[in-house]
């Protein structure tokens, strides 16, 4: 049964998956000067990771990524009344919350990771940039790339909340910012990853509390 | 006249629960801010019984019903399906369970075989013959997108999922809302016929007295979210007549009495609606000044029966018969 969660999630979020992995693909091929839209190419000249601008494009597109992908999982079911269908289903619920996290988790990771990654071993090929690189250089951005779970799970716990998307209801989703400031402050690299574990096991105990809790009328 | 609150029940009132009752709730009470919608609801659905449950919109039925099925948790008072503690069913036991909610929510992106392959891997046990069998009474392509059906089809849809897990209890939220005469109807005798064997027990909501005066055995009438019938519809029926008197006059004012539900002038005659009119009541009727020149007692039919329950007190209608006609 939970074959079949899985590949019901993974039909209802292909769509955001696509759209994601192009939005990466995009900003990449232009971080390694290509031009998809000119259908040009220049030689790189900044040096990759340090510059930033991998760093921000990454953060935006990772974000959005996150926040509808969590919101597809949560907000929707309730909005088309689906949740009632899913949750009589003879299958704890806690099973299902941990299908559909799980998938949501690996998709998201799964995706920026292997931007991240693609971009990484562009930049580890010697000869493609006019800059040394090191894999330290990439400390920042595997620390947003984890930045991004405690993100997920504060729209998921946005998602599944009663009430009306514009009110209270969003606090957890607008709290999903501080895991930004946690992976962009000056600390050790694993004191940083230590706090965005913390935040992601408060957000797993507040969306277990609301979905054993709240009311499906 | 009477009140909401002092509605008279019928005779033979609501049954105490036995033992292996499917459905039985204690006190059942369930808050929206500091309205009581569901109002201390206790019932209890003998097994093997098809049970109406009746109510005006917004009355407490789909909420009572959520309650029942744990998808809302009440505010006090307790429900048990099966023998179980419905804000915690097993899933073994939520199997032996169908629960249509009301809209009959489905993934529309879908179509019907991917539904059908999607709901078979929750359950050990899969009638896919009866569901073949469903699918084909009502016309229903295994590729056609749930998206594109109408809703008609989408309730044929959902009761066919409902019935192949072969459940030994079906708890149906308002099965045939916005479905018109026809489509109702068809809906309804196929869903008798299908789904009623012997042992299995029936709850199914709706505010359309038609549908469960020819389905339900008993029925439960739940007037701003208390439980004010539980009796066996027959019962019900029987209980609750029109009388009709007429006097010469302006009718007299009728005392109030037990039994009495409502009472209108309309013209030389007062209309009252009694729960179980008997001797007594007829004889205070016969002593009133002016005397009536007659008393008659009309049978009502479940629909009729229903209205006067649940409208409450009427205002008396104007006598427009007394007009004079300025041609």
């Amino acid at each position: 049964m939970s074959k079949a969660l899985v590949i019901k999630e993974l039909r209802e979020t292909v769509w955001i998956v696509i759209l994601a992995a192009g939005a990466f693909a995009f900003s990449i091929l232009r971080l390694v000067g290509y031009h998809p839209l000119l259908g040009s190419s220049d030689r790189v000249l900044s040096i990759p990771f340090v510059d930033g601008k991998f760093l921000s494009d990454f953060e935006e597109i990772a974000a959005a990524f996150a926040i509808v992908l969590a919101l597809r999982q949560s907000a929707w079911e309730s909005l088309r009344g689906t949740s009632v269908f899913l949750l009589w289903r003879p299958i704890s619920r806690d099973r299902i919350l941990a299908v559909k996290m799980a998938v949501g988790l690996a998709l998201l990771l799964g995706t920026t990771g292997l931007a991240f990654l693609t971009y990484a071993l562009w930049a580890a090929r010697p000869g493609t940039h006019a800059s040394p690189f090191y894999w330290s250089m990439t400390i920042d951005s595997a620390v947003m790339w984890l930045a991004m779970t405690p993100i997920y799970l504060g729209s998921f716990l946005s998602g599944i909340r009663p009430g009306r998307l514009f009110g209270s209801r969003a606090f957890p989703l607008i709290a999903a910012i501080i895991p930004f400031g946690i992976a962009s402050i000056e600390l050790p690299p694993l004191f940083r990853i230590a706090c965005l574990l913390a935040v992601d096991a408060l957000g797993l105990a507040a969306i277990h509390y609301v979905v054993r809790s709240r009311d499906y009328p | 006249m009477t009140t909401q609150q002092t509605l008279p029940q019928p005779t033979s009132a609501a049954r105490q629960p036995v033992p292996g009752d499917p459905i039985v709730t204690e006190r059942l009470t369930k808050y929206y801010g500091t309205k009581a919608v569901v109002n201390c609801v206790s019932l209890s659905v003998p097994k093997g019984s098809v049970y109406g449950f009746l109510g005006r919109n917004g009355a407490g039925k789909s909420t009572t019903i959520k309650m029942l099925t744990g998808m809302v948790h009440p505010d006090s008072g307790s429900c048990r399906l099966l023998g179980e503690d419905s804000q915690a069913l097993k899933p073994e036991t939520r199997a032996r369970i169908a629960y249509l909610a009301e809209g009959h929510p489905l993934y529309n992106w879908m179509t019907v075989g991917e539904a059908v392959r999607f709901t078979r891997a929750f359950y050990a046990q899969w009638n896919e013959r009866l569901l073949e069998r469903i699918l084909d009474h009502f016309e229903l392509s295994r590729k056609a997108k749930l998206r594109r059906l109408s809703n008609g089809q989408r309730a044929q849809v959902s009761l066919a999922l409902a019935i192949a897990p072969d459940p030994e209890l079906l708890i149906l939220d308002d099965p045939t809302l916005g479905l018109d005469t026809v489509v109702r109807r068809d809906f309804l005798e196929s869903m008798i016929q299908i789904i009623q064997r012997q042992g299995r027990t029936i709850l199914f909501s709706s505010h359309i007295l038609g549908d469960v005066e020819r389905v339900a055995d008993r029925i439960g009438v739940l007037v701003d979210g208390v439980l004010r019938v539980d009796c066996p519809t027959d019962v019900f029926k029987e209980s609750i007549r029109e009388v009709v008197l007429t006097f010469p006059g302006p009718p007299p004012e009728f005392p109030p009495c037990q039994g009495l539900v409502s009472s209108r002038v309309v013209g030389h005659r007062r209309e009252l609606i009694f729960v179980g009119f008997g001797d007594a009541e007829r004889q205070i009727a016969e002593r009133l000044t002016p005397a009536p020149t007659a008393i008659d007692v009309v049978e009502m039919n479940l629909e009729d029966a229903f209205i006067e329950y649940t409208r409450g007190p009427k205002r008396s209608l104007p006598v427009f018969v007394e007009e004079e006609r300025h041609v």
